[in-house]
């Protein structure tokens, strides 16, 4: 008995370091592909339980919602589960509302088809209100 | 920023890699030495989780066994100082000596005396170590213990076998209270921590006639009816090789052993054992044999008569008088006759290879000289030899007279032969008494 | 221009719960072999309050929702060592233990929310100087206040150690409210030189090594100049240097590590007895509860790592130390991706601190440092430390949050 707990302890102990080295490798060869990849940021302007000025990086494709398992997860009350999503094609953003009830908002209109986001865009999911951030993007260099 | 930041983390994580390489330096490079290390303190407490055999006599008395006590293990010795020397004693403070280090791994029930890796593979499950059976006899040692004076030391080897059967030193200790007593035996003038039996060393004196005698024997140049010198004024009586062990005739002993010469001398006496470990298993003392310079007459003199550098054991002297009455071939004593465990009995009496030392006849010989010269019946040589600061008594001396099967060596510090004859005497009686 | 049409990905639920149940087996398989091999007649009360302990982690990465997915569990691991560690050795402790990791757990929200508002902390410097001066001065007074006593307070112990995990602390706070902007007056050096001569002093060489390492980290971080941080090393090294040679308990200590087996009855025995721990684990070591760790004087506080080199063997101290190195690296990413100068020095310095320590905890424990006692941060018992260090964990994990940059 003590000597099979033993050698759970042992192969928790190392799966647990395997996994762990998988995960900072494909951060390592994530950030290695990082240039290449669009990148953004939701800042927060207002909203429930935020603080103005926190900032979420997007990279590729990020889900915004209520519920965890989102990568930008608001604690706002009016905002579904899964809300809306922000996906990277070419060197822009698309914002595209998940069939929310309360809606998505771009620049205070409310989102019907897929739009794409430029810098310094509006937009709101329930009430929380976050600013579009893509320093580097195609927009934000022309204008 | 980022490259710092960088640079800060790559410090930090070569320092982690400098200390993993380190921790695994010592406990996978230097881990086996330092795991067995003696002043390692886990191999004692791992044992706390055996529980550990009985010693026992050769009728199965106990010497040494473990008894719970308070929540934890006691080491008992119900004989006290009588079996002190021999059995030794088990102290977390201390350590171990005696049967209970050199028969440690079999009390702990160990296959091989390897590691505390292996004890501990097996900690956890309460287990017994194995009981060991020993040659010696408790009612012998006990008698011999009182017939000894105050420092002294005797051995009683059953000749044919080499069986110890006892083995006694005074002063002895109290080893159900070593610890409290530690300080007190350690710098005790009388030496009690000393196992005179064993491992405490002196001239022989006379009784190392035995060795020139059986060498010139051997190398035929003398018989036993050989006339000898004594020297001597008035009477003057006609002296016989059979002789030379009584002490009127010293004289003729140092004569023999200075025409045989060193190197014979030698051989002889470590061929019977002596200034080498006996092969015991218990440790022993091995004593010395000088080097000798085949010119140096007087040097060779006084090694003849067994002072000058020469140095043995009472368990040598036993031994050596036992090899003279098994008829020649050599004995070597030993303690453990037998294991005994819950599966059973597993024999433990070492093999004894024939090993003639002495023709038949020179052995016969030899206990027909010492026969000559007992004083009280039985084959036996007595002397007084001056040891360091004081003169120490010898008796080597061998029983029943017809058909000797017990050798007997006693020692007694600070005492005159006629006093060391009379406890030789008084131990013989006793063995020939017990020991049936 | 097209929408893309990629499908919005799915994500399973326990993609980040694994980490921690791993976490949870170490911490219960351990626990549980402790509490077999120990006190088996006991209740086995401890698991219990390290399933609890254990399971605050993923319910506070719930609530934070970092998306750092490799910090927290790995912190989560070290606890888990941790708190088999102080059951084994202070089986008394571990309910405490346990309690102050749920309460530095709270800590560690207030300080990711505190740390993600914007926040000014230069004008904080020069009271933050003053109160470091006097949390180092606090163990000296209570001294004081006790030899007016007639009796002698059991919580002199605590005191020390609840002011040592605060200068540690303050000193890591003063050097982020200073160097923000990218200097440092010779006010704020002359407090941190006094705290460390006031440890050192105490004969305390840990407290002051840890300070001075966090100060001397930041400043390379905020200034990228090494000659000020040689100086500050090299001064550290030479008042280290006098206190060991005046201080007769720490030149005694000096003199144990340098060859332990010259003296292993006296001034060597901590370190020799250590050794020969470490030694006795092995490769896989003994198991927790089978060894014996109790033999290593101090082994619950400045030696555990010999206790865990005894019972969990080379590969537990293994995973341990990259456990440590894996948390310093996350830490310093999760600094360089912060978007404020004085957040970036925040987690850049929590990292130092808690490498530091660990680094000298490990490393005085098999001699490749002098033995200073220091507690190794997540593992050692220690209620104020555990908490303090996990008040930095959630700042740490704030900092990718704050872009000031982009506003």
């Amino acid at each position: 008995m003590s000597e099979a707990l033993r050698y759970v302890l042992l192969a928790a102990l190392f799966l647990f370091l395997y996994r762990v080295v998988r995960v900072v490798g494909d951060d390592l060869r994530a950030a290695g592909q990082e240039l290449d990849r669009p990148w953004a940021v939701l800042l927060v302007e207002e909203g429930p339980g935020m603080s103005p000025g926190e900032a979420f990086a997007v990279r590729g494709e990020a889900l915004v919602g209520r519920g965890t398992g989102n990568d930008v997860t608001v604690p706002d009350p009016e905002a579904g589960l899964r809300h809306a999503r922000l996906v990277g094609s070419g060197d822009s953003f698309w914002l595209e509302d998940l069939g929310s009830p309360a809606g998505t908002y771009l620049n205070g209109r409310r989102l019907e088809v897929p739009a794409p986001v430029r810098h310094g865009d509006r937009v709101r999911v329930g009430s929380t209100v976050f600013r579009f951030l893509q320093p580097r993007g195609p927009q934000a260099a022309g204008g | 920023m980022r490259d710092r930041l960088r640079r800060l983390a790559a410090l930090h994580i070569g320092l982690f890699a400098v200390v993993a390489a380190w921790v695994g330096y010592w406990q996978v490079v230097r881990g086996p030495d330092l795991a067995h290390h003696s002043e390692n303190p886990r191999l004692l407490l791992a044992e706390d989780r055996v529980q550990r055999g009985r010693i026992l006599d050769r009728r199965l008395e106990v010497l040494a066994h473990s008894v719970r006590r308070g929540g934890r293990t006691v080491r008992v010795y119900p004989k006290k100082e009588v079996f002190a020397h021999p059995v030794g004693y088990r102290s977390l403070l201390l350590g171990k000596a005696g049967l209970e280090a050199s028969a440690d791994a079999e009390l702990l029930g160990m296959a091989e005396a390897d590691s505390w890796r292996a004890l501990r593979a097996r900690a956890g499950r309460p287990r017994r170590g194995l009981d060991v059976v020993t040659t010696l006899d408790a009612r012998l040692q006990r008698e011999v213990w009182l017939a000894l004076g105050p420092r002294a030391g005797a051995v009683v080897v059953v000749a044919l076998t080499g069986g110890v059967v006892a083995s006694a030193s005074r002063p002895g200790f109290d080893p159900n209270h070593l610890e409290e007593t530690w300080a007190e035996l350690r710098w005790s003038p009388a030496l009690p921590l000393v196992d005179r039996a064993l491992s405490g060393l002196y001239p022989p004196g006379r009784p190392f006639g035995i060795v020139v005698l059986s060498a010139a024997l051997s190398r035929g140049l003398v018989t036993l009816h050989s006339p000898v010198d004594c020297g001597g004024s008035g009477t003057q009586r006609i002296h016989l090789v059979r002789d030379v062990l009584t002490g009127d005739c010293d004289r003729a002993l140092i004569q023999m052993g200075v025409a045989l010469g060193g190197r014979v001398l030698r051989e002889m006496a470590e061929a019977l054992g002596l200034g080498q470990l006996p092969a015991t298993d218990v440790p022993a003392a091995a004593g010395g044999f000088p080097e000798l310079d085949e010119r140096d007459r007087d040097a060779l003199a006084r090694v003849a008569s067994g002072e000058g550098g020469v140095l043995v054991s009472p368990l040598q002297m036993a031994a050596v008088a036992a090899t003279v009455a098994r008829g020649g071939e050599r004995v070597s004593p030993y303690f453990v006759t037998a294991l005994r465990g819950e599966l059973g009995v597993v024999d433990r009496t070492p093999a004894r290879p024939a090993m003639r030392i002495l023709a038949p006849e020179v052995a016969h010989a030899v206990v027909e000289a010492m026969r000559v010269s007992g004083k009280g019946g039985v084959p036996a040589v007595s002397g007084v030899v001056r040891a360091a600061k004081e003169s120490v008594g010898w008796f080597v001396g061998l029983a029943p007279a017809q058909r000797p099967r017990l050798a007997v060596a006693v020692l007694v510090e600070g005492a005159t032969e006629e006093v060391a004859n009379r406890v030789g005497q008084k131990v013989v009686e006793a063995a020939l008494r017990v020991v049936r | 221009m097209h929408p893309p049409d990629t499908p919005c990905t799915k994500r399973a639920w326990w993609r980040g719960a694994e980490l921690y149940a791993l976490a949870l087996a170490v911490g219960l398989a351990g626990a549980a072999l402790v509490h077999g091999n120990k006190h088996p007649q006991d209740p086995p009360l401890a698991l219990l309050y390290v399933a609890v302990a254990l399971l605050a982690f993923p319910a506070v990465d719930r609530v934070l929702q970092t998306g750092e997915g490799v910090l927290l569990p790995v912190t989560a691991l070290l606890v888990a060592v941790g708190l088999v560690t102080t059951y084994r050795l202070q089986p008394h402790l571990v309910a405490y233990q346990a309690a102050w990791v749920c309460a530095g757990l709270a800590l560690s929200v207030a300080s990711f929310r505190m740390a993600r508002r914007p926040l000014n902390p230069q004008r904080l410097a020069t009271p933050l100087a003053a109160l470091l001066v006097t949390v180092s001065l606090f163990p000296w007074g209570w001294a004081w206040v006790e030899r007016g006593l007639p009796i002698r307070t059991p919580a002199e112990a605590a005191v020390v150690e609840a002011a040592s995990e605060l200068a540690k602390l303050l000193a890591l706070v003063l050097g982020v409210a200073e160097l923000t902007r990218g200097k440092v007056r010779g006010s704020v050096v002359a407090a941190w030189a006094a705290s460390a001569t006031l440890w050192l002093l105490r004969g305390d060489v840990g407290t002051a090594a840890v300070m001075v390492w966090v100060a001397l980290a930041l400043a390379y971080c905020a200034t990228a100049s090494l000659g000020p941080v040689l100086t500050g090393a090299g001064g550290f090294l030479l008042m280290a240097g006098l206190a060991y040679a005046t201080i007769p308990q720490l030149t005694e200590r000096l003199r144990g590590w340098v060859n332990p087996w010259a003296d292993r009855l006296g001034a060597g025995y901590p370190l020799v007895q250590s050794l020969f721990a470490v030694a006795s684990g092995g490769l896989a070591g003994a198991g927790p509860g089978a060894g014996y760790p109790e033999l290593v004087p101090q082994s619950h506080a400045g030696f555990v790592l010999a206790a865990v080199a005894e019972e969990w063997g080379f590969g537990g101290v293994t995973a341990l130390v990259a456990g440590y190195a894996v948390w310093t690296g996350r830490a310093v990413r999760a600094a360089g991706q912060a978007g404020a100068p004085w957040v970036r020095l925040l987690a850049a310095g929590a990292a130092a601190l808690v490498a530091s320590q660990a680094f000298l905890a490990a490393a005085g424990a098999v001699g490749v440092v002098p033995p200073a006692d220091v507690p190794m941060p997540f593992v050692s018992a220690g209620g104020v430390s555990a908490a303090v260090q996990l008040a930095l964990v959630g700042a740490v994990l704030a900092a990718p949050r704050v872009r000031e940059d982009l506003r």
